[in-house]
């Protein structure tokens, strides 16, 4: 019996549903998801797989309504973005290390920049999946896919010297205070294009693997996996496409 | 069989709709370790060995999705697939993968401690060569100084650099210095394909960034560990097709 019948439901809607599918509305929106990079490296990562409100995610971790997919909202997907977030630089410890008896020794391990350098940053490769056909596979997506501009800028207004002159053997010297970030520029953005469109239920999979193994966090005086973890996120940017009240 | 039948048969029970293609973004990369030591490359092959192979300047180094897509020797496989950018990159390997235990006082130091450092080798490394790229044995593209006029477009923003000296006499370069030597980052200076070159599949790809002028040069101990030992640096060079991948739907 076509008791539920897609034109029965429709007409139902119409009459007495507080929702118009009729006409729908494109707003500006991101997605995000948050994860932590745990500071002995990992070999994947996946993100969109847990929604706020679950043991230890919030809203600052992601804005996910329903794990691996977008709910009852269609997505157009025009840019795909990395993002790198530690609450805590501990800018000062980094001159202070040079204070430890034995000279500079350990001080890779006092500024992020090091993992920007020579690290995390440098490797990688992120895979997004829509069903299980893949759509993107991007290569280094910390450098690849930046943030369109919002790491925070740290100028360096003047150079930090701890000693005057290295002494052999005894003293070290530290200049400079590092500072790196993603790039803020707007046209190094991973466009999507032809954008895609994510319906409404439709399962998707984004996972940050290192299948050439395991790059651990270098900066592991700064970053502390229950303290001050490291937290690397993908933000999707498109237009959000949900029907009309 | 004839092609009737197949054709049928597909249309029935096949899990592709050839009769209909999906454009998608997408990046066909490939990255290769260098030669570096006491024997240096006159040459470097891009899309030669697939996801799986030895790398031909590490044979005991496998490729895996990060260092390249490519599922087939020297083709893209089934996909059609539009370039419209050409992208190089050269750096160090990530610290973790460099195969020697370098400590903890190394990145503000230890490719910039030595005269005639690693960094200077990779800058000088980054003013040479010549990429040569044909498909089906047909040169399409030859670029002097590929890591210049085709740049990655992508990297990170250095707003301060470090640097760290400990006053061993093995530091032969001068207090404080520190350094970095990389391509053009930004996305705006990439070497745009236009008009854009489609690439048919099972096409036959060589690229090669070629060193006429002399081999690539040696980064033979030009880094220093923490514990001042000098140690050969592993070095990744890239080639990067940006385009659309161009495939049946499903």
């Amino acid at each position: 019996m076509g008791f539920q019948s897609e034109s029965i439901i429709s007409a139902a809607s119409q009459k007495f549903g507080v929702i118009d599918y009729t006409r729908w509305q494109a707003i500006r929106w991101q997605w995000y998801s948050y994860v932590t990079y745990p500071t002995a490296g990992t070999s994947e990562l996946n993100f969109f797989g847990q929604v706020a409100g679950q043991a230890g995610v919030t809203l600052q971790d992601t804005n996910l309504p329903k794990a691996g997919s977008f709910g009852q909202t269609h997505f157009q997907l025009k840019s795909i973005s990395t993002d790198i977030q530690l609450l805590n630089n501990d800018v000062d410890g980094f001159t202070l290390a040079n204070q430890v008896a034995g000279g500079a020794v350990g001080i890779d391990t006092q500024a992020l920049a090091s993992d920007f350098l020579n690290g995390f940053v440098q490797a990688g490769v992120l895979e997004f999946s829509v069903g299980a056909r893949p759509f993107a596979t991007i290569p280094k997506p910390f450098q690849y896919a930046p943030p369109p501009g919002n790491p925070l800028d740290y100028d360096n207004s003047y150079v930090n010297q701890i000693t005057a002159v290295p002494t052999s053997g005894v003293q070290a010297q530290v200049v400079g205070v590092p500072w790196a970030t993603q790039t803020k520029r707007r046209d190094n953005v991973y466009f999507v294009d032809p954008n895609i469109l994510i319906e409404a239920e439709q399962q998707f999979n984004v996972k940050l693997s290192y299948p050439s193994g395991f790059v651990p966090v270098i900066a592991n005086s700064v970053v502390n996996d229950a303290t001050n973890p490291l937290k690397i996120g993908i933000i999707f940017d498109g237009l959000l496409l949900r029907p009309v009240q | 069989m004839s092609p009737e039948i197949l054709d049928s048969l597909q249309k029935r029970f096949g899990s592709a709709d050839f009769s209909r293609y999906q454009v998608v973004r997408g990046q066909k990369y490939d990255f290769c370790r260098l030669q570096n030591g006491a024997t240096t490359a006159s040459s470097v092959s891009f899309f030669s060995n697939p996801i799986g192979a030895a790398d031909p300047a590490a044979p005991t180094v496998f490729k895996t999705l990060e260092q390249t897509n490519l599922v087939k020797n020297a083709s893209f496989g089934q996909e059609y697939f539009a370039l419209t950018q050409i992208r190089t990159y050269a750096n160090f390997i990530a610290q973790a993968r460099q195969g020697t235990a370098v400590g903890t006082n190394f990145v503000y130091r230890g490719y910039t401690a030595l005269l005639n450092s690693a960094m200077e080798q990779l800058q000088t490394l980054m003013s040479t060569g010549v990429l040569e790229i044909k498909f089906a044995q047909k040169l399409y593209y030859q670029i002097a100084r590929p890591f210049v006029q085709c740049p990655p477009g992508f990297g990170i923003d250095i707003q301060s650099l470090a640097s760290s000296r400990t006053g061993s006499v093995l530091e032969t370069q001068l207090t404080d210095t520190n350094w970095s030597a990389r391509p053009d980052y930004r996305g705006s200076s990439v070497y745009n394909i236009d008009p854009i070159q489609i690439i048919e599949p099972e096409i036959q790809i060589q690229a090669a960034l070629n060193f006429p002028a002399g081999n690539a040069p040696s980064f033979l101990n030009a880094a220093l560990t923490t514990g001042n030992t000098p140690f050969t640096p592993a070095i990744e060079l890239g080639l990067i097709f940006d385009g659309y991948v161009i495939r049946p739907s499903q």
